[in-house]
């Protein structure tokens, strides 16, 4: 009888201690989760930031590149007129 | 004969069952007499002194009660002592037969008793004197006294003394013919004896079953309940009650014998007869050793020694006349009759007879009252009076007859039945609380595997969240290290993007010094050298102009890639600085810039873009400077639905939209818009101006 009463009561015990750690478990996951989320939307961001910048820098390529284009072309242009001037002064001297 | 016997057994033994032997405790009892000066205290120990000796040695116990009696004499505060002392003195007389004496401590304790109520006193007074008229033959009286004892004790609800004067007076009752009031009252004997579960009080309650069965002359049956009440006597401490079974027993083995005529029998009663005597000398217990010694003469009567039979018979009557043992001289003398009748030693046996008749008729007992009517019968039919034996026959006859008549059976089968039925009543109560008892226990085991399931599922549970806990840091982990490869690597390419930006940027910036380089170069040489040649100077002019749109294209280029983003307000700034810079170099023209208020605070646009806008309006402004001729231009900027507007407008010449072909200022205008994803929209009319809408 006593020893069906202490299993009876250590059953229980167990159970409610159990529950307790489950509780625990569920808080812990609850916040876990929250922390969680706010380190990948951090992460998001920055991921977000990063692209962001990437996409500056290639608009900054973008117009370099153009820019690039254009001054070849400007310069070729230039080059070509002085080398025009050149020969004329050429051909007028000699 | 037998009857009474039996029935002294038994009420006999009501008086030992509380003794108890132990010489330990007799020895600190003695101490405490001589060493004590109190005397309550020395009363009480020479009492239970008394109680000690009682059945172990009654001679020690008659010098006991005796100093008891001196020391409590007169003393008004050891008068319980005094009266329980009496009431041994004469139990004590009771054991050893001398009935009068009994008698007379009796009265003596009643003028003591009757003073003041006692319950003890009171039911042991009443008790015991019922015992003694039982012993002398009161029938009517002993049931009278233990009546008045059971109502004390009902009164007081004292169930051990109920069982025991129940028991005493059932067995008065019998005696008295009274075997239905008998029965009743065994009935409740039986059932407060396992009540209480006193197995002494049961073998008491057996005893008198015997006796019953005994009466109703099924000796089997009477044999087997003696046997069962020797075994649990044997079991318990008093002497006394296993002589009075030996007794019964060696009685029962007597009678089967005699029926059976089975010599081995008449050897175990002669055998049982014989341990009951050595037994009653043992605790100097007279009365059994005088009736065992009346049952040895009557086997040796059955077995045909007549004369063996006569000689016990005769040393009988000298012990119970020194008794006044009336029931035995009763008993012995009709037996001696009968045995003398055998003989044909008829004058000695009518002598008997006449004896025995007056404790017969003062006995009241009907089967010992048809014996000797029968002898007597049998006696003057050989005298030859007929008439007398014809008398007594008739009388034998009538008595016989109602001894006979079945009711007293039925009643006893009933009894049997109703016990029977009763017993299986209680075994169906046992099985009930058994059964009840196995429910509880099923009922705890369904408790404990509910508790189990219970507590494994709690587990399971709790396993299971902490399995999905890892599981949600796993994927979490995984996620976050994916992003973080991400975000490495993309931070890497950025990086060294931006590196590569930065070298490109030193490059231009180098550039732009080598084209102001040029500039400044052309600038010297053309006033340096002084050149007159006109063809020279517009070269060396168209060249220097040409190196400085360069120059702003680059810095207008550097301007954007400085910008993360491009406002509208920074647009307006630097498209504000061309047309002023426009203005300077056109100053037949009249520039007109508006902008929507609305606008301010609420558009961004990416360097590209912002750049692209720039170009566009840039080209527009010095095609209507260049080739439009121009008056007026009015750039607009609104807020259209879907976008921005931006409008350039000028009442220049314009061009046939059909015919002309697109130069390459209006081609890149095109194709820059087309780049931002915007719409342009390009309407000229001949003589009127030109009209540039960019939507973004």
């Amino acid at each position: 009888m006593e020893l069906y009463l202490f299993f009876e009561t250590l059953v229980f015990a167990a159970i409610i201690v159990l529950v307790l750690f489950i509780l625990r478990t569920l808080l812990i996951t609850i916040s876990l989760k929250e922390i969680y989320r706010k380190r990948y939307v951090d992460l998001q961001n920055q991921l977000n930031v990063e692209i962001q910048k990437k996409q500056i820098i290639n608009q900054r390529f973008t117009l370099i590149d153009s820019l690039s284009k254009s001054l070849q072309e400007r310069i070729f242009k230039i080059m070509e007129e002085l080398i025009l001037f050149q020969k004329f002064i050429f051909e007028k001297h000699n | 004969m037998k009857k009474r016997l039996l029935s002294f057994i038994f009420l006999i033994s009501s008086y030992y069952c509380f003794s108890q032997s132990s010489q330990i405790r007799i020895d600190s009892l003695k101490t405490v007499v001589s060493s004590s000066e109190i005397l309550k205290e020395k009363a009480n120990a020479l009492n239970n002194l008394v109680d000690e000796y009682f059945e172990l040695n009654k001679d020690s116990a008659e010098v006991y009660i005796q100093k008891t009696l001196k020391l409590t004499d007169n003393d008004n505060e050891l008068k319980s002592i005094y009266i329980h002392s009496l009431l041994k003195y004469a139990q004590f007389y009771i054991i050893k037969g001398d009935y009068e004496k009994s008698m007379s401590y009796y009265y003596k304790t009643w003028d003591k008793l009757k003073e003041e109520f006692n319950y003890d006193l009171y039911t042991k007074y009443y008790g015991d004197l019922g015992v003694l008229n039982f012993y002398k033959g009161d029938f009517k009286t002993a049931l009278e006294n233990f009546q008045k004892a059971l109502q004390l004790a009902e009164d007081e609800n004292n169930k051990e003394d109920q069982l025991r004067f129940l028991n005493n007076k059932a067995l008065a009752m019998s005696y008295l013919g009274e075997a239905e009031n008998s029965l009743t009252v065994h009935k409740r004997a039986i059932q407060l004896a396992e009540k209480l579960n006193d197995s002494t009080s049961l073998g008491k309650s057996f005893n008198n079953i015997g006796l019953i069965y005994e009466d109703m002359k099924e000796y089997e049956k009477a044999l087997e309940f003696y046997l069962e009440a020797l075994e649990i006597k044997k079991n318990g401490k008093s002497k006394v009650d296993v002589a009075n079974s030996l007794f019964n027993v060696a009685g029962m083995y007597k009678e089967i014998g005699e029926k059976n005529n089975d010599t081995l029998l008449y050897v175990k009663a002669e055998k049982h007869y014989e341990l009951a005597i050595e037994k009653s000398k043992e605790v100097d217990y007279g009365k059994v050793i005088l009736f065992s010694k009346t049952g040895m003469a009557q086997l040796a009567t059955v077995r045909n020694k007549p004369l063996k039979a006569i000689e016990i018979y005769e040393s009988v009557v000298e012990q119970a006349k020194k008794a006044k043992d009336n029931q035995t001289l009763r008993v012995t003398y009709l037996n001696l009759g009968v045995n003398y009748l055998k003989i044909n030693k008829l004058n000695m046996a009518e002598t008997y007879f006449l004896k025995a008749m007056p404790f017969i008729i003062e006995a009241e007992n009907p089967s010992d009252m048809a014996s000797l009517y029968k002898n007597l019968s049998v006696l003057y039919k050989k005298t030859n009076k007929y008439s007398k034996a014809l008398d007594y026959f008739e009388k034998q006859y009538e008595i016989e007859k109602d001894l006979t008549k079945n009711s007293l059976k039925d009643k006893i089968s009933e009894f049997e039945v109703k016990y029977e039925t009763e017993k299986k009543e209680r075994e169906i109560l046992s099985q009930r609380a058994d059964l009840a008892e196995k429910e509880l226990h099923l009922n705890r085991k369904n408790t404990q595997i509910i508790g189990l399931v219970i507590l494994a599922v709690v587990l399971s549970i709790l396993g299971y969240l902490l399995f999905n806990q890892q599981k949600l840091k796993n994927a979490q982990l995984k996620k976050e290290s994916e992003l973080k490869e991400a975000l490495v690597k993309i931070e890497t390419q950025n990086r060294l993007q931006e590196q590569r930006l930065r070298i490109s940027r030193d490059l231009h910036d180098n550039i732009g010094a080598q084209l102001t380089f040029i500039i400044s170069s052309i600038d010297n040489l053309k006033y340096g050298f002084k050149i007159t040649n006109d063809k020279l100077n517009n070269k060396l002019g168209t060249i220097s102009e040409f190196t400085k749109d360069t120059i702003y294209e680059l810095r207008d280029t550097i301007w954007a890639m400085n910008k993360s983003e491009i406002s509208i307000e920074d647009l307006q700034a630097r498209v504000s600085n061309f047309v002023d810079k426009a203005s300077v170099s056109a100053n037949k023209t009249s520039f007109n810039f508006n902008i929507d208020q609305s606008l301010y605070n609420n558009l961004q646009f990416s360097s590209v873009k912002g750049m692209n806008i720039y170009r566009i309006i840039q080209e527009a402004v010095n095609n209507a400077i260049k080739y439009a001729e121009a008056s007026n231009i009015n750039v607009d900027i609104k807020k259209e639905l879907g976008g921005v507007q931006f409008s350039i407008n000028d009442n220049g010449i314009g061009f046939d939209e059909t015919k002309a072909e697109l130069g390459n200022g209006l081609n890149n205008i095109k194709k820059r818009a087309q780049d931002i994803g915007a719409n342009i929209n390009i309407e000229s009319i001949l003589g009127k101006g030109t009209l540039v809408k960019l939507t973004v």
